[in-house]
């Protein structure tokens, strides 16, 4: 059976930053264009969380039988992220997981590495392949021009029918002292000579496509409808397109402009953001760059299957669609965490949060057997309506509902960042009434409405006992399916 | 030491003397399992601890009147709230009581007291802890 991409998902974060705000806070020439900003509740693990809830939708996660997270920005060096975006999903136990890291390839590396476990392995039938950056760029050097935040998820599976096929890929290796963040010493990336990086990367990536396409005998100019290839400059972009001699309109060179520079899953979200109009037997050329470069080759098998996948979900559109402009430069500082402020340091527990890791992560609620409550958080084993005990069964939570009542917090968790915070009480679909926090809101005195519709969200909470503690939040409809 | 004051002072000795002996018996208790338990909560714990209580009494839920716990950390909980929580028995009286490594134990006291003094039949003392 051939192996492919069966589905796919984004996760493009809600607020856009204007180049020029960034222009204007530097008194720099301007670069035309907006790029896409993470909230500070937000990092690679949540967003990744994001993309892989975009392309399960409408797929059991129980079927997958192994995540590969790709980053530059994992929020552990000891402890993968994988496996915790595993259980936030709600997979399987019995599945494989791996964190690819360190080069903005790790991506089209984590795609290649799934096609070849899959091959080997008789009883994986399908990885999760999630990619995603949140590059922090030192304040007014040109990197801020660039990164940008985002996430992309594609399912390679190997299972008949499948709507895009992967054909064949091909690597090369590079060590180059282009850009680079050293291990324990550098909050930021440095660069000796982006000269130098460019002509690598020029190098590279026309190398590892020009290879691909030989063995394949395929004509660029003639054979490949889509190029999808990553950069991180637009005029790098270009050049690299006319050295390739591919067709017009091919490469695919729109989302800097638009997201800007988004590291690791860049080549997957141009490649998502090519598949709107997909044609019969499109041949798709995608390819990673960072210290050497990954080229795939993939088709279109099923265009009318290319084409349910992208009606089904969010995607790459559907993200786009409902963003919003910030508007000044100090958001984005902020969001960043590039100011210094104290914050107030929670209490918390690695132990309970194991212990209620159905509830806090995997997002199940009870039922009771006796009066049919739906219930949440998951604490005693008497029910809250009938008082029956010991009659629950587990059942898992809808991530949309409604406000049921609210109030804005002003003092919450002492950062004093971005207050009021409306602590709801929402209802959701489904049953079950859950106490979030809402993000994403901006001026919530006015803006936060008893009956309003929400979408729950996963998102970093605080960093209590020095570790990472996420839960879920509610924010305003993005427009999740 | 006048007349009045004599009275008072053996009604009172009297009454340490004498306490409240043979006024109030203990119709069932029962623990939770030691040991290192990760994977329950003190909601699980309690939960655990009074369903073998009330069956060692032979009684419903439904006919304990009033509860006082025991609680020293706030980890596990503030307030007597924990036991309606915990049990959901609705709109009875509960008292959460804090009194360092006694907390236990003094609930125990005031809880015979309650009973003691005629107000209710039925009462549940208890204690929990779980530091996280």
């Amino acid at each position: 059976m051939p192996i492919g991409i069966k589905s796919y998902g984004a996760y493009l974060p809600k607020y856009m930053l204007p180049r020029e705000l960034i222009a204007k806070a530097w008194d720099f020439p301007t670069v035309p264009g907006t790029k896409a900003v993470a909230m500070e509740d937000e990092d690679s693990l949540t967003m990744s969380v994001e993309a892989g809830l975009d392309c399960l939708e409408g797929i059991d996660p129980k079927t997958v039988d192994g995540i590969f997270f790709a980053s530059t920005t994992q929020v552990y060096t000891e402890k993968d992220s994988a496996s915790l975006i595993a259980t936030v999903l709600d997979m399987r136990e019995d599945i494989i997981t791996a964190d690819f890291t360190d080069s903005t390839k790790a991506g089209t590396t984590a795609l290649t590495r799934a096609v070849d476990t899959i091959k080997a392995n008789k009883d994986i039938k399908s990885i999760l392949v999630v990619a995603a950056d949140t590059r922090k760029p030192e304040p007014s050097t040109m990197w801020e021009y660039g990164f940008a935040d985002g996430a992309a998820a594609l399912l390679v599976a190997d299972e008949e029918n499948i709507p895009i096929s992967i054909d064949d890929y091909y690597s090369v290796s590079a060590n180059v002292t282009g850009p680079w963040k050293r291990a324990s010493k550098d909050e930021f990336i440095r660069t000796f000579e982006v000269k130098m990086d460019a002509k690598f990367y020029v190098e590279s990536i026309t190398k590892v496509m020009s290879e691909i396409l030989k063995r394949n005998s395929l004509n660029p100019a003639v054979d490949i409808a889509i190029a999808a290839y990553y950069y991180n400059n637009p005029r790098m972009h270009s050049t690299i397109s006319k050295i390739m001699k591919f067709g017009q309109g091919v490469a695919q060179n729109s989302l800097f402009f638009q997201v800007g520079d988004m590291g690791t899953p860049m080549p997957f979200m141009l490649l998502i953001a090519s598949l709107r109009r997909p044609k019969q037997d499109d041949k798709i050329i995608m390819a990673g760059f960072g210290d050497g470069a990954d080229a795939i080759l993939l088709q279109v098998r099923d265009k009318d299957g290319v084409r349910d996948i992208g009606k089904g979900r969010m995607g790459f559109v559907g993200h786009q669609k409902s963003m919003t402009l910030l508007k000044n430069y100090n958001k984005f500082i902020e969001y960043k965490e590039l100011l210094e402020k104290d914050r107030y340091t929670r209490k918390s527990s690695a132990v309970l949060i194991w212990r209620d890791t159905p509830s806090v992560y995997k997002w199940y609620g009870v039922k009771c057997k006796n009066c049919g409550a739906v219930q949440y958080p998951i604490l005693s084993r008497a029910c809250s309506v009938c008082r029956a005990d010991d009659q629950f069964d587990r059942v898992k939570l809808e991530k949309k509902g409604e406000i049921f009542t609210y109030t804005l917090d002003h003092l919450v968790g002492g950062a004093y960042l971005n207050t009021p915070v409306p602590r709801c009480i929402v209802d959701l679909e489904g049953g079950g009434r859950v106490l979030v926090n809402m993000t994403e809101i901006e001026n919530p005195e006015e803006n936060v409405k008893i009956g309003m519709k929400v979408e729950m969200t996963f998102r970093k909470e605080h960093e209590g006992a020095e570790f990472k503690n996420y839960y879920w939040k509610c924010r305003p409809v993005r427009g999740r399916p | 030491m006048s007349t009045r004051e004599g009275e008072t002072l053996k009604e009172v000795i009297k009454m340490v003397r004498h306490g409240i002996k043979d006024k109030v018996a203990i119709i069932g208790c029962d623990m939770t399992k030691y040991g290192e338990r990760w994977d329950k909560s003190q909601y699980d714990l309690l939960f655990e601890a009074f369903q073998s209580a009330i069956k060692d009494a032979g009684i419903k839920k439904d006919e304990v009147d009033a509860s006082w716990i025991g609680i020293f950390y706030y980890f596990t909980g503030l307030s007597g709230a924990m036991v309606e929580d915990i049990l959901k028995l609705d709109g009875k009286p509960a008292t959460r009581v804090e009194n360092y490594c006694a907390s236990g134990m003094d609930a125990f006291r005031n809880a015979c007291f309650a009973v003691a003094s005629g107000a209710y039949d039925v009462v549940l003392a208890c204690g929990v802890e779980k530091q996280y």
